[in-house]
């Protein structure tokens, strides 16, 4: 009863944020709550027994990502007539219903109220150990490639940041 | 020195180096051409020559060696396939090998083509000697032996058809080998039109065969086009016999300059001499007499058709033999008679004689290219001039070029014992002795005037009381032992070259008759003693027929040259009539070309083309499609969020088609 | 899992993985020259992937380990991706000289992505496609911005960034769903399980799952209408990157479909061939339409990769596990467009010459100027068109009777009408070529470098070859099973 309590709480608090991050004009406004979004996505991980990718969110996500966002977002100095919404009229109005549209049919299709109960994960699902484990026997593979993944993208970071190369 | 190819080389390799050989050739002096283009260089010209000769023998060496190789295999059939090199197109219904084919026939024609192609290749070493586009001449004359080997050891229609149209191009390119002259470029236009129609109807054939091996199922493997398959399956062709023939005949009368479409081989003596040698009397025209005989078992289905190719082929003999008696230029005399003997060549095929057909094809190869070899000589001789009325009594200043053309004459007119007189003796013997005796009766007669042009020809050119001027009497020179060695071999050729045919009755054995006769139908008339005296009896006839018209044509034109044109004179508007060439060409003109032409300016192009196709169909469509060009393209806005709404839209679509 | 026998298959881009890093280290430790020996590492290497999946292809190993499926058809497509990134390397050296931009990081971007599509098309788990697309797509985002002194290469990097991110969310989502609703992201447990899950009760979360991914997909085909983005990233890019996005990226995405899509289209039932018809019909048009007005000759290009996406699209709507004809025809039609839109490229690099417009005026003249690239530019373009007997008559024709035989009529005569329309746009370079004259300034002979002239001399031969001869193409294909 608890967890379901506390699901339902932590999945209103991100779909809330998530919705207050993409409406703020002020970019500061965005990223402080994308902090909470993340946050309660933390606490999601943490109901599913994933303790290990709860606090990594929290750690890396939450904590040192989003603090280099804010220091990017005030370094920058972004003006006020910058922050204007610029969107012509007539696109906004297409584009408000689309995606109103988009999120009945996104709804419709999911409303089939027939959750089957998810397994319940053995207790050491979400341990440090396993999840070590896993990454360099099953997964590793993917696990590498993540990693050329971030190489791309630090090479490309430095080659369209750098000044002269 | 067999043993030692082999040991190297197997058979097939052989087989396709002789197509590859004219073609390296042909290659090699394109480049010299290209890259001596634009100097006036005098540069490589020993090289073109070696290069240009050099290749087509080798050629000849190679078609040689798989003869003797076909010989070798005694008592079994020696017919043997070199198989596909490769497959072209491979679909259901749809497969089409490419691969050569040689066989008794094929080689025959390939010997024909090489050996004599090689003498005139020869020859033109210097012919050609004061010409700047050396090298050209020798890269399209080796790209014309590469598509005409081709055509003959094609095993497969569409192959052979590939052939047919590469040696017209080549003849095209050739006749307008001067394209400088407005009247040789158009000369070459017309031949490559005339042959388009011809070609057109070749392909509509060509379309039939194929539904018809469809819809007998015949095997697939190596493509239904294939010489082997079809005439495997070659009952399936008797419903529609008569028409599959008779559009490939087409084809062979645009190719083989018969009538109707004969007209373009006259104006394609514009073209240098020895082309006209190889490719407008020895080689390239007997191509349609070739394809029918490849595809007798098409034709024999149809009686109809063969009476229509026997009766074609005996008017078009007639027919041009008659404008040979009055045409004053060398080369068109020699040109009508070649449509003459080309029509005795499908008389043959008509009347069931393929074997006759590819001998008369094999000597008049060799006659005829001397003929055309030697008045090359003449004209050479000449600086240039063509009209024989202006020659006479160059025997004594070019005697060797006399005395080989006289034996080209000879051949040509039938006197024994020439090849000449035996293979136009088979064919009128076939003709009467199957039953044709109006065709035989036409034959005969043309046989006659044959006779009689040539010896005319002789007769004005080399003998009597010259009538050119001092000065230019002075200049005639004999022509370099390069133009001389080949007159002497086809000279040699002319007269030995009937041994091959000599027929059963005068105790020859008829070699090619039986080297043939695993692929054509032999011709059944030995009916006995009686048939045998028969033949004799019209054998003598014939000859003394021709030697007849022989002396006449000889003695008028030496010595009584005023009573022609007397004659000419009292029959007034028949001799106009023939010497206007019935004025085929005028009725052409005014019957087909100038309405054609009239109706396509008038209708098709003021008003069909322009208002109805560029008006509404082209521009039309285009400003239509120009107008949802500019709207799709006005989609293209550079703002992001408008591409995130189509994308968004995209997404509506398909979650809603594939989720909902 | 035999991790030596999984070593030696991967060796082709293990190869190109540490020439990427090789060639990144030399930036740092060479100051001249790092160029040309960048471009020399980076060369070989991929002509030892190309030639080690070559040997592969021959020696057909037929395994399944580490998430990767090997066989014929994935060293196939491993040898498109390494010839696409051949001719993008080669096109590179001259094209960055020119412009004093030769960075080594350049090239060890292209080699990283290639990997990436490596795994992409090996991938059989949708894990490990999907970190390929993204290795994939980062390393050309960057290099979709290398011209960085130009404001439309920022707009091409940036635009390109920020649509692929959007479809990386849809992609990531859609396999979200799948492994929700069917417990795996292996492809073949997928397939055998699908007739478990289309009957359950999560059938229609699955969909939901599946019709993500092929928006996650269709964005990297670039099919309408998620094509948008396409033509300004073609345009602002280098021209190189412009030909890799076009033939690489395209031919990797297609083949991981291929991949993914052959057990769905038919089991999913009527909805899914009905969308990708819409998706193949929209492409074709709009691609062909839209390049109709075009003056700039990167964007008419980019405009006909669209259509030509949704050519290879029409194969789709009745693709099935028992269609190979289907996925042959495609197969063969992407190397056909790998090779005359490398080569088409090609000459527009030569074209641009110093500056970065890539107007069709540039090529006025060029008849003249320089008549064998006018001859192969045609001769690409011709291709393109479908002419025979070049390589993309076949590729069409390959292509569309392969539909026809399986029930795609009035698609194949959509396709015709839409590739008919493409003539226009198609020979207008060719007319420009030959019957204009050059503009000013241009009429100096500046001879093109060694490296692109192969790049064309190596399209040119491929087309007019497998055009005469498409048999030879045809059977590496159809070895290559499904």
């Amino acid at each position: 009863m608890l967890e379901t309590i506390l699901f339902y709480l932590f999945a209103a608090t991100s779909v809330t944020t998530a919705l207050l991050v993409i409406s703020r004009v002020n970019p500061l406004m965005s990223a402080l709550w994308l902090v909470v979004c993340l946050a309660s996505s933390a606490g999601l991980f943490a109901l599913l027994s994933a303790p290990f990718l709860a606090i990594i969110q929290i750690l890396v996500y939450a904590g040192a990502v989003m603090v280099l966002f804010l220091f990017v977002i005030m370094l920058i100095d972004i003006s006020k007539e910058a922050l204007k919404p610029r969107v012509v009229r007539f696109a906004k109005v297409v584009a408000v219903s689309i995606t109103g549209y988009f999120t009945v049919i996104v709804c419709i299709v999911l409303w089939r109220p027939s959750f089957l109960p998810a397994p319940l994960a053995d207790a050491a699902y979400g341990d440090v150990k396993v999840l070590g484990k896993m990454l360099l026997t099953d997964y590793a593979v993917p696990f590498e490639l993540a990693s050329l993944l971030l190489l791309a993208a630090m090479i490309g970071a430095v080659v369209m940041g750098k000044k002269k190369l | 020195m067999l043993n030692f190819i082999y040991q190297h080389f197997s058979i097939q390799t052989v087989a396709w180096l002789i197509v590859a050989f004219p073609l390296v050739g042909s290659i090699i002096n394109w480049l010299i051409a290209a890259a001596t283009s634009k100097k006036e260089t005098e540069a490589f010209r020993g090289l073109t020559a070696f290069v240009g000769v050099g290749f087509p023998l080798l050629a000849f060496l190679a078609v040689g060696i798989c003869y003797l190789t076909l010989i070798g295999f005694d008592g079994v059939d020696p017919k043997f396939v070199t198989g596909p090199l490769f497959q072209w197109a491979a679909g259901p219904g749809l497969t089409i090998d490419i691969g050569l084919n040689l066989d008794q026939l094929s080689l025959v024609m390939a010997l024909v083509v090489t050996g004599v192609g090689t003498l005139i290749h020869l020859y033109s070493v210097g012919y050609m000697s004061h010409e700047p586009a050396y090298a050209r001449y020798f890269a399209e004359l080796n790209l014309f032996l590469f598509f005409m080997l081709i055509l003959v050891l094609a095993d497969n229609l569409l192959l052979m058809f590939v052939g047919w149209e590469g040696v017209g191009l080549c003849s095209y390119m050739l006749i307008g080998f001067w394209f400088e002259d407005i009247a040789k470029a158009t000369a070459g236009s017309k031949a490559f039109i005339v042959n388009r129609i011809g070609d057109a109807a070749f392909l509509l054939g060509m379309f039939l065969i194929y539904g018809v091996m469809a819809a007998a199922q015949a095997d697939p493997a190596h493509g239904y086009l294939n010489f082997a398959t079809m005439a495997s399956n070659s009952a399936a062709f008797a419903p529609v016999a008569t028409i599959v023939a008779l559009l490939l005949f087409v084809g062979a009368c645009g190719k083989s300059a018969q009538i109707p479409l004969y007209v373009w081989l006259p104006d394609a003596m514009a073209g240098p001499t020895p082309v006209s040698a190889l490719i407008h009397a020895a080689t390239m025209v007997t191509a349609g007499v070739y394809m029918v005989v490849r595809l007798n078992f098409i034709y024999v289905l149809s009686p109809t058709a063969m009476e229509v190719v026997a009766t074609v082929g005996a008017a078009t003999a007639i027919f041009a033999a008659t404008m040979g008696i009055t045409a004053t230029d060398i080369k068109k005399v020699l040109a009508y008679s070649t449509v003459s003997q080309l029509g005795y060549m499908f008389l043959a095929c008509g009347v069931g004689a393929f074997s006759g057909a590819i001998f008369h094809l094999v000597t008049h190869a060799f006659f005829k290219a001397l003929l055309f070899l030697g008045s090359g000589s003449v004209i050479h001789a000449l600086h240039g001039e063509q009209d024989i009325r202006k020659m006479g009594g160059l025997k004594h200043k070019i005697p060797l070029t006399c005395w080989t053309f006289v034996i080209g004459s000879c051949a040509l007119a039938g006197i024994i014992p020439t090849a000449g007189f035996f293979s136009k003796d088979a064919i009128l013997w076939h003709a009467y002795s199957s039953g044709h005796i109006g065709l035989w009766l036409v034959g005969f007669v043309a046989a006659g005037m044959t006779a009689f042009y040539i010896f005319r020809l002789v007769g004005l050119v080399f003998f009597g009381q010259t009538t050119l001027s001092t000065d230019q009497w002075k200049k005639v020179h004999e022509s370099p032992v390069s133009m001389l060695i080949p007159l002497l071999l086809l000279a040699g050729l002319s007269i030995g070259g009937g041994l091959f045919g000599v027929p059963e009755v005068m105790g020859g054995g008829d070699i090619l008759g039986h080297w043939l006769s695993s692929i054509v139908p032999q011709v059944i008339s030995h009916g006995g003693e009686e048939m045998h005296s028969q033949e004799i009896v019209l054998m003598v006839i014939t000859s003394l027929w021709g030697l007849h018209f022989t002396v006449l044509g000889w003695v008028i034109y030496t010595q009584k040259r005023a009573w022609p044109i007397k004659m000419a004179e009292k029959l007034g508007a028949m001799y106009r009539l023939i010497a206007n060439r019935y004025y085929i060409d005028e009725i052409y003109d005014a019957l087909i070309v100038r309405p054609l032409v009239s109706f396509s300016r008038a209708f098709l192009w003021k008003g069909v083309d322009d208002v109805a196709i560029d008006g509404l169909v082209v521009y039309g469509t285009a400003r239509s499609i120009g107008v949802f060009g500019r709207l799709a393209s006005l989609l293209q806005t550079g703002v992001l969020q408008q591409y995130l709404l189509y994308f968004l839209i995209g997404a509506v679509i398909i979650v809603g088609y594939i989720a909902l | 899992m035999n991790w030596f026998q999984f070593l030696g298959l991967t060796l082709p881009w293990l190869i190109v993985l540490g020439a990427s890093l090789t060639v990144l280290f030399l930036g740092t430790l060479m100051k001249r020259g790092a160029h040309a020996v960048s471009m020399a590492i980076s060369l070989l290497s991929l002509v030892a992937a190309l030639f080690l999946s070559w040997q592969h292809w021959v020696a057909d190993v037929t395994v399944s380990m580490g998430m990767m499926s090997f066989g014929r058809m994935t060293f196939l497509g491993w040898m498109v991706i390494a010839i696409a990134s051949i001719f993008t390397v080669l096109l590179s050296h001259d094209y960055l000289a020119r412009r004093k931009l030769g960075h080594p990081e350049y090239y060890s971007l292209i080699l990283l992505s290639t990997v990436g599509m490596a795994s992409l098309i090996a991938g059989s788990h949708l894990m490990l496609i999907f970190l390929g697309i993204e290795v994939m797509s980062i390393a050309v985002y960057a290099l979709a911005g290398f011209l960085r002194h130009r404001l439309s290469g920022n707009e091409a990097a940036l635009k390109y960034f920020l649509t692929g991110a959007f479809a990386s969310a849809f992609l990531l989502l859609g396999i979200a769903f799948i492994f929700g609703t069917t417990k795996t992201m292996d492809l073949t447990v997928l397939a055998e399980q699908l007739p478990t899950v289309l009957s359950g009760d999560m059938a229609s979360w699955f969909l939901f799952g599946v019709a993500m991914v092929l928006i996650g997909f269709a964005f990297k085909i670039a099919a309408v209408p998620f094509h948008a983005w396409a033509p300004d990233a073609y345009d602002g890019a280098p021209t190189p990157i412009t030909q890799f996005m076009a033939t690489a990226v395209k031919a990797a995405a297609f083949f991981a479909l291929l991949r993914v899509a052959s057990p769905l289209v038919v089991a999913v039932g009527p909805g899914w061939a009905k969308t990708l018809w819409l998706l193949s019909a929209a492409t074709m048009i709009i691609g062909n339409l839209a390049a109709l007005m075009q003056d700039n000759l990167k964007r008419m290009l980019a405009y006909s990769s669209i259509a030509h996406a949704g050519y290879a699209l029409v194969a789709f709507p009745t693709l099935s596990t028992q269609t190979p004809e289907l996925v042959h025809g495609v197969i063969f039609y992407l190397i056909a467009y790998t090779f005359m839109t490398a080569g088409s490229f090609a000459i527009v690099a030569f074209a641009q010459g110093q500056g970065e417009s890539a107007d069709v005026s540039h090529v006025a003249g060029l008849a003249k100027r320089h008549p064998w690239m006018a001859a192969s530019f045609t001769i690409f373009l011709l291709s393109l068109t479908g002419f025979p007997p070049t390589l993309g008559f076949f590729g069409k024709y390959f292509l569309f009777s392969g539909a026809i035989k399986n029930g795609s009529i009035g698609l194949v005569v959509l396709a015709l009408l839409s590739s008919a329309v493409s003539a226009y746009y198609y020979l207008r370079p060719i007319v420009v070529m030959y019957f204009h004259e050059s503009r000013e300034g241009v009429l100096e002979r500046t001879s093109p470098a060694t490296s692109l002239v192969a790049v064309v001399t190596i399209a040119f031969l491929a087309i007019l070859y497998f055009g005469i001869f498409p048999s030879d193409l045809l059977a590496i294909v159809q070895r290559s099973g499904m």
